[in-house]
């Protein structure tokens, strides 16, 4: 099943990584280096999986996250935050954000496509 | 406690500790966004390798039709091979059929002598009739010499054509022996060619079939290097990903370098020893705190180049034998004289199959040409035996009657009765003789159709074969086009691959540029800290300050950090191999629930 994914990260490499697993699987893939632009450009654009870094300038990912659940077309739309390790506190702000999950880098492109599939399976169910 | 002052040299120390932190993180910021660059420089070079790679799986798993061509050129050859052997035994049983009507036409023959035999009393009894004659009437004498005449003339006649037609039918069976023989040496050779020719098909067959496999297994070389390749560069996403999460650290680490060079310009302006002495714990603990972050960083940087540059070298060795097997499928080419050569095998076959065929049609039309005069031949001698038959008994009759009409019963009796007897002797051995060359002509009537069929069989089945040959050979040169092509392309993808991986194995390996930089930062914080903790420990500082590092290390938001801060301030190593396989993911499908997947952890919270 093929998706259109928002991938949101200031560093370069990363949104490269995921965009050639993601692309490689078969889906659509949108970039944006932080939250700002991301929120612009899934305003004019909805995507069915948002994947987005938590550290970021501008606007971090879980400030992403609020901003998004607060737009009704993303109400269900999965959010999932990946990012370097981090304690419990700033993954419990993630999830009070409304973020619908949390990957640790560095992610493999196998786990990557197993959790999109997952969530997408999820969503269609 | 009493406050001592730190002495001169350790002012000018610190200041210049200062100077050269300021100094090292500004070297170790520029050259790790070099690394930055260089990083994007082997991700970008890596997704054309990617990209290279699905092509080149996409050309090895593209032969379906190739081998669907060359499963069907297999069928089509095989079908003359049946249809070589089928006919051949059509041929020989026509030709043990001539054999026997050659052996029939002889026995046939032998009724000549026969004949003669009959005939012969007939010299006596004319003889003997002009003897009688003589003792007869004018009149009556004149009648029997007529008849005499008669049988005269009769003998004449039935010797001269008996001559003739049994000459007529010694020469159709020596030439019909000598067809027999032609066919039997031409079927000979003809087994011999098709035994040839079924050999070489059966070698074309093989070929083509070994070149399938051939290919195949070439398909299945590309696929496991493809997959190799694509795992390769699964690991090589996994690795690369070292210069965000090094990035991350990097920035904490530099937080506390400024918060330690800004340390050191305030302990030379401090008047007040408790303070200064608190500033240089600071120092002292902050410095400890980033000792051990540097120490994780280049564990990190030097476990993700050594991966990186494995995994380098693994594509390089893949691509090599993408090369490799590249050069054999070329050689395989060679081998089975490539796909043009499969198409040239097939064709090659087929033009034999057809010669087999033509040489098949010749020989029945030989064949028919020998028989059709014979049959003409046979058909005449049937009729002039008839006609012999006929006239044998119009002169016993005519005896019987010349007999019975000078009354004599006695020598004219016997001459009649013997005449009658010739006569009704030579009718049936002329039936016999007819009855034979009927039955002959109908044999060959059979031969000559069952040839015609043959010839006809064999004129349809080429038609057949010249039209699936071409479309074998159309299908065939779709292969060879196709194979070639797809060879062409996976050498450019090769060649691509290869050349693409110049820039990435040729490069200076991250750990190599990076850590130098990292030492002397490192070195920097190591002389802050020592310089601090010779101070802090000349003014007999002894104080808390765990409430500045907590505040710094609140910035910090990765736990193996905070781990590492721990083990630093208590004066410890922390563990600091990183497992490259993935950080650890958990999944949550529900509040409270963990689905864990792999080797890492996604958390998934339920809307």
């Amino acid at each position: 099943m093929a998706a259109t994914i928002m991938t949101v990260d200031d560093s370069a490499t990363i949104r490269k990584m995921v965009s050639w697993t993601l692309k490689g699987a078969g889906h659509d893939v949108m970039e944006a280096s932080d939250g700002v632009e991301a929120l612009r450009a899934l305003t004019a654009r909805a995507a069915d999986i948002v994947i987005s870094d938590i550290n970021m300038p501008n606007m971090d990912g879980i400030e992403l996250t609020r901003q998004l659940r607060a737009l009704p077309s993303f109400a269900r739309t999965p959010i999932i935050l990946l990012t370097t390790e981090s304690d419990a506190e700033k993954k419990a702000q993630g999830r009070a954000a409304g973020a619908t999950g949390w990957i640790v880098k560095p992610f493999s492109q196998d786990q990557l496509l197993a959790i999109v599939a997952k969530v997408l399976a999820a969503r269609a169910a | 406690m009493t406050a001592m002052a730190l002495p001169s040299r350790d002012e000018l120390a610190l200041e210049r500790t200062a100077f050269a932190l300021k100094h090292a993180t500004e070297r170790l910021g520029d050259e790790f966004n070099r690394t930055g660059d260089a990083v994007m420089c082997v991700t970008a070079t890596s997704e054309a390798l990617v990209g290279a790679s699905e092509r080149l799986r996409a050309l090895a798993v593209g032969g379906a039709d190739g081998e669907t061509a060359v499963t069907e050129a297999t069928t089509v050859l095989r079908a003359p091979l049946a249809y070589l052997a089928e006919s051949g035994a059509s041929v020989r049983h026509v030709i043990d059929r001539l054999a026997e009507y050659h052996g029939r036409l002889n026995r046939t023959l032998s009724w000549e002598h026969e004949f003669r035999r009959v005939m012969q009393p007939l010299h006596y009894v004319q003889t003997l009739f002009r003897i009688e004659a003589a003792h007869l009437d004018a009149d009556i004498a004149r009648m029997l010499l007529d008849l005499v005449r008669d049988i005269e003339q009769l003998q004449q006649h039935v010797e001269r054509v008996f001559g003739e037609q049994f000459l007529a039918l010694r020469d159709t069976h020596g030439a019909l022996g000598a067809l027999v023989t032609r066919l039997r040496a031409q079927a000979d050779d003809d087994d011999k060619t098709a035994t040839d020719r079924r050999e070489a098909i059966a070698r074309a067959i093989d070929a083509l079939e070994d070149s399938v496999k051939g290919g195949a297994a070439a398909d299945l070389t590309l696929t496991g290097l493809s997959a190799d390749v694509s795992g390769e560069l699964g690991r090589l996403v996994m690795a690369l990903q070292f210069q965000d999460i090094v990035s991350q650290k990097l920035t904490h680490a530099f937080a506390g370098a400024e918060l330690v060079e800004a340390r050191l310009r305030d302990v030379e302006t401090m008047t007040d020893d408790a303070a200064r002495g608190e500033a240089l714990r600071v120092i002292e603990a902050t410095g400890r705190i980033m000792l051990g972050q540097l120490r994780g960083v280049e564990v990190e940087v030097t476990d993700a180049d050594a991966a990186i540059a494995q995994t380098l070298a693994g594509i390089a060795t893949r691509m090599r034998q993408v090369d490799v097997a590249c050069v054999e499928m070329h050689d395989v080419d060679v081998v089975s004289a490539g796909a043009d050569g499969l198409v040239q095998v097939m064709l090659d076959a087929l033009g034999q199959v057809r010669l087999l065929l033509d040489a098949g049609n010749d020989l029945a039309e030989d064949a028919r040409r020998v028989l059709e005069p014979m049959s003409g031949v046979a058909a005449s001698v049937r009729e002039r035996m008839a006609h012999v038959a006929h006239g044998m008994h119009l002169v016993g009759l005519n005896a019987e009657v010349q007999a019975a009409r000078v009354e004599n019963r006695g020598g004219l009796e016997v001459l009649s009765a013997r005449t009658s007897a010739v006569a009704r002797e030579a009718g049936e051995l002329s039936a016999k003789v007819a009855a034979d060359i009927a039955a002959l002509i109908s044999a060959l009537d059979d031969v000559r159709g069952i040839l015609a069929g043959l010839a006809r069989e064999g004129r349809e089945f080429a038609l057949r074969l010249s039209d699936s040959g071409g479309d074998v050979e159309r299908k065939l040169h779709a292969f060879r086009d196709e194979t070639l092509g797809g060879l062409a392309r996976v050498g450019e993808l090769a060649a691509e691959l290869t050349s693409g991986l110049d820039p990435l194995t040729g490069r200076r390996g991250f750990a190599e540029v990076f850590v130098g930089e990292l030492h002397d930062f490192r070195d920097a914080v190591d002389m802050a800290v020592a310089h601090a903790t010779h101070g802090a420990d000349a003014l007999g500082a002894a104080v808390d300050v765990s409430a500045h590092t907590d505040a710094l290390r609140e910035k910090y938001t990765m736990a193996s950090e905070r781990r590492i801060h721990d083990a630093a301030l208590a004066g410890k190593d922390a563990a600091m191999r990183r497992d490259l396989r993935g950080g650890s993911i958990e999944m949550w499908d529900a509040p409270g629930e963990t689905v864990t997947t792999g080797s890492s952890d996604v958390e998934l919270w339920s809307e």
